[in-house]
């Protein structure tokens, strides 16, 4: 019996053994564990996959596995607890590529074959980027970044860069940007005899001016305030571990929110309702009408789709042609803004001039968000490849969407294989410098539902938005002087500036007696914990 | 005379071979873990970004309104909940000593509580306790003031309630073993004697108790974490701030991948809590050093 066990132990030994021969004179195999969230199918996923492919043909023997979180909450917190563990324990992904905030934008394509896109909720995996940065959860990249030929510096937004250095030291890349506007139109702003002071004046005082004006559904409707800490001013000293908000600030921020949603919502059902009789008027074709009745549709549901190209395009839906005195958007939305007005302009032959301003914080700053970034985590046994792949997505075919996939003029291609709708994550690329023509070359096929319009002149209007150009000049947010960048905190739950907000108004604007200070409390509750705890 | 000595030699190393798997087993699980964290509670990063900050945690912890909150809740939550939990579950081992040993199923009606699963007991917390529970119901009926028993100060108390209602029954069999170990005609001569039950207590029972105490308070203090995941439930990563834990603290620092934070939280309640114990067995030592003797 004895004998046997020993030939049994012996033979285990041996296959044991065996394993170790076995990678003699064969190639040495690495593996980059890239971690990344679920985008649109021609954003930053697209991106990564290229980059990918590249990678693993250039290093023979490299596999970069991309690891796409999951979306499903239940799925996800399981996947995000052992993440968490695996990265304190030091074998954490070697690349993290990830958007900021808790909102993530997919596509995907209805039983029509159109694609549409759609928003979901998540947990980030790094509720703050400036926490981690500062415990040290990524590497330190400043030698790779600042001796590396092949990164252009002076291409790159410098302010929007330096938002992921701790010290002297480079942890994070950021991406992409985004810098609140608003956008009017002079002619009719002057109709409401507010001044240019009052108008550039920071952000709550602003909307504050426009609630003067709540009769007015459009001036309303036009501006929407946003539900999270943009507009007010830095939160968190992190170096101190201080909270710079105090519980009246976020009180006066719900009041204010509170009244703007009261005057906002009804206006905005309104005049959606109003545009959507307009064009449900001339539509002929019955299947183009019940695309229009779609209740998954933005157009027509939210008032973003009074800032597309291809709806101005296809049914002459725009602010700026609506009445709308002005509009709030994101920067990447500010060009499609421009290029109907200089459509208009080229068809009608009407000089449109807009007026775009930065829509300040409370503190009267110029505030940027980073949207997109990129870090090597600290866990990384190959911090040159891992830098190596990073650092590609600052190039310029990466950075001004070269990839995205463009509808010929004929407009033959299938539904399914065209871009998604505006820029990839609503934002600007760190590389300024040459962005605005490289983008519009992507952009301006994105007037793909012409086939499906009821615009008797939508061929003519979509052909001369195709035919415009641009420069960095025409937009004037890249030249503003940035104050302030932010990498946006989440916080979720019952502590979030989010939740309190939603439970001061019915879902039609109706305004609740939700108790505003108790709520601010909360929120600011929700702060001191993060600053904390992190 | 060298005979005795080779077998005690012998036996010994016998002993030490037979402790060797629970020793190994102690340090490989136990030590070991706990070496990396008080390493790592010097240091700040993981992975390749790790670096030596010296006491930098310590001091920023100490700092910490959050991390002061959390650890004085705990403390606050032990310092009342042990004593009562031994006060009251020795009142009952005693009124049940006499009984013990003739309902065996005593034990178990007295242990219900301890195996519940927490889901009910959380259902039950929150069917007497929510705005709309039982407890409120029956002020509101009386005509007195309801409360908030859960989202304010009264959080507390109810926290306590539920861990001596969850736990006493533990304790209490914890207890009711050492009593019926105590030799009854010790009372019997002492009752001769013209000693009154206060006597015998103090001067009988007591002297004779002070392991089975000091095990039952060590069992009841272990407990006394285990009951974090009842608060959890209730209150959430966030609780009122009356039971907001130090268990919160590494929990919420854990998701937020602050290492260096929870391995200082961790070191900084155990040194506390090695202090309590060592001061409370030592204390315990002396009082049935008589025994030794």
């Amino acid at each position: 019996m004895r004998r046997a066990f020993c030939f049994f132990l012996l033979t285990m030994v041996l296959f044991s053994m065996h394993g170790c021969g076995t990678g003699h004179g064969a190639e040495p195999t690495h593996t980059l564990w890239v971690v990344t969230e679920a985008s649109c199918s021609d954003g930053m996923n697209l991106q990564a996959k290229i980059i990918a492919e590249r990678m693993e043909k250039e290093n023979p023997g490299l596999t970069v596995e991309l690891d796409i979180l999951p979306t499903d909450p239940q799925e996800r917190e399981i996947i995000l607890k052992q993440l968490r563990t695996k990265i304190m324990s030091g074998n954490g992904p070697d690349v993290f590529l990830l958007p900021t905030g808790n909102a993530l934008t997919t596509d995907y394509t209805n039983e029509h074959l159109h694609r549409l896109t759609r928003n979901t909720e998540i947990e980030p995996l790094f509720l703050d980027v400036n926490q981690a940065m500062r415990s040290g959860q990524f590497l330190d990249l400043t030698t790779f970044y600042d001796g590396d030929p092949a990164v252009d510096t002076a291409a790159l937004k410098r302010e929007i860069m330096d938002a992921g250095t701790v010290g002297n030291r480079r942890y994070v890349l950021p991406l992409r940007f985004n810098i609140p506007v608003i956008c009017t139109d002079p002619k009719l702003w002057d109709n409401y005899g507010i001044s240019r002071e009052k108008l550039t004046s920071g952000g709550p005082e602003l909307v504050w001016t426009l609630l003067e004006w709540a009769g007015s559904a459009p001036i309303c409707a036009g501006v929407q305030l946003p539900a999270d800490l943009t507009l007010l001013s830095d939160a968190f000293d992190y170096e101190q571990e201080q909270l710079l908000l105090s519980p009246k600030t976020l009180a006066d921020y719900m009041c204010l929110y509170q009244r703007w949603r009261s005057a906002a919502i009804p206006g905005e059902q309104m005049l959606l309702q109003a545009a959507l009789t307009e064009t449900m008027s001339y539509v002929e074709d019955p299947m183009w009408k019940s695309i229009l009745e779609e209740p998954s549709r933005d157009l027509f549901r939210t008032i973003r789709s009074y800032n597309t190209l291809s709806n101005y395009v296809c049914e002459d839906i725009h602010w700026s042609t609506k009445g709308f005195p002005l509009f709030s958007c994101s920067m990447a939305d500010s060009l499609e803004s421009l290029a109907v007005a200089k459509t208009y302009e080229s068809i009608y032959g009407e000089k449109r001039e807009l007026f775009y301003f930065p829509w300040r914080d409370s503190g009267g700053a110029v505030t940027a968000n980073v949207t997109y970034w990129g870090a090597v985590g600290s866990g990384t046994i190959e911090p040159e490849l891992s830098y190596g792949f990073l650092r590609q997505f600052l190039d310029e075919e990466f950075q001004w969407d070269t990839y995205r996939p463009k509808q010929n003029d004929s407009g033959k291609r299938p539904q399914a294989e065209v871009q998604c709708a505006g820029q990839v994550e609503n934002s600007w690329p760190v590389r300024a410098s040459g962005s605005a023509a490289a983008l519009w070359e992507t952009l301006r096929y994105q007037n793909r539902k012409i086939a499906f319009s009821g615009r008797k002149e939508s061929h003519q209007i979509g052909a001369a938005a195709r035919a415009l150009s641009f420069r960095d000049s025409d937009i004037p947010a890249l030249s503003w002087d940035i104050d302030e960048v932010r990498f946006p905190v989440t916080i979720s739950g019952a502590d979030s500036l989010e939740y309190a907000l939603s439970q001061l108004n019915e879902p039609d604007g109706t305004p609740t007696d939700a108790d505003i200070d108790a709520l601010a409390q909360q929120v600011y509750q929700g702060l001191w914990w993060h600053l904390a705890e992190g | 005379m060298k005979q005795v000595s080779k077998n005690t030699e012998r036996s010994a190393r016998e002993g030490l071979l037979l402790i060797l798997p629970l020793a190994a087993g102690c340090g490989l699980f136990y030590a070991v873990p706990f070496l990396m964290v008080l390493q790592n509670s010097f240091q700040r990063g993981t992975g390749r970004s790790r670096e030596y900050v010296g006491i930098e945690t310590y001091r920023s912890m100490l700092r910490s309104g959050v991390f002061r909150l959390a650890f004085g809740n705990t403390l606050k939550f032990l310092v009342v909940a042990l004593p009562l939990i031994i006060l009251l579950s020795y009142a009952i081992a005693l009124l049940l000593k006499n009984h013990a040993r003739k309902h065996e199923a005593l034990k178990s009606v007295l242990l219900l509580p301890y195996i519940m699963p927490v889901v009910g007991t959380v259902l039950l917390v929150e069917l007497l306790f929510a705005q709309t529970g039982l407890v409120n119901k029956g002020l509101y009926t009386l005509g007195l003031p309801v409360a908030d028993w859960l989202h304010s100060k009264a959080a507390f108390w109810v926290v306590i309630a539920l861990y001596l209602w969850k736990n006493t029954g533990y304790s209490v069999i914890l207890l009711l073993s050492g009593l019926i170990t105590i030799p009854e005609d010790h009372y019997a001569a002492a009752s001769l004697d013209g000693a009154t039950a206060w006597q015998q207590l103090r001067y009988i029972t007591m002297p004779q108790m002070w392991y089975s105490v000091f095990f039952a308070a060590v069992f009841s203090l272990i407990n006394a974490f285990k009951c974090f995941r009842e608060i959890f439930l209730i209150g959430g990563t966030h609780p009122d701030q009356s039971i907001y834990m130090l268990q919160h603290f590494i929990n919420n620092a854990f998701d937020k991948l602050n290492y260096p934070k929870l391995a200082v939280a961790s070191v900084l309640l155990l040194l506390v809590l090695t202090v309590l114990f060592a001061l409370s067995y030592r204390w315990v030592r002396r009082k049935e050093a008589y025994k030794d003797a």
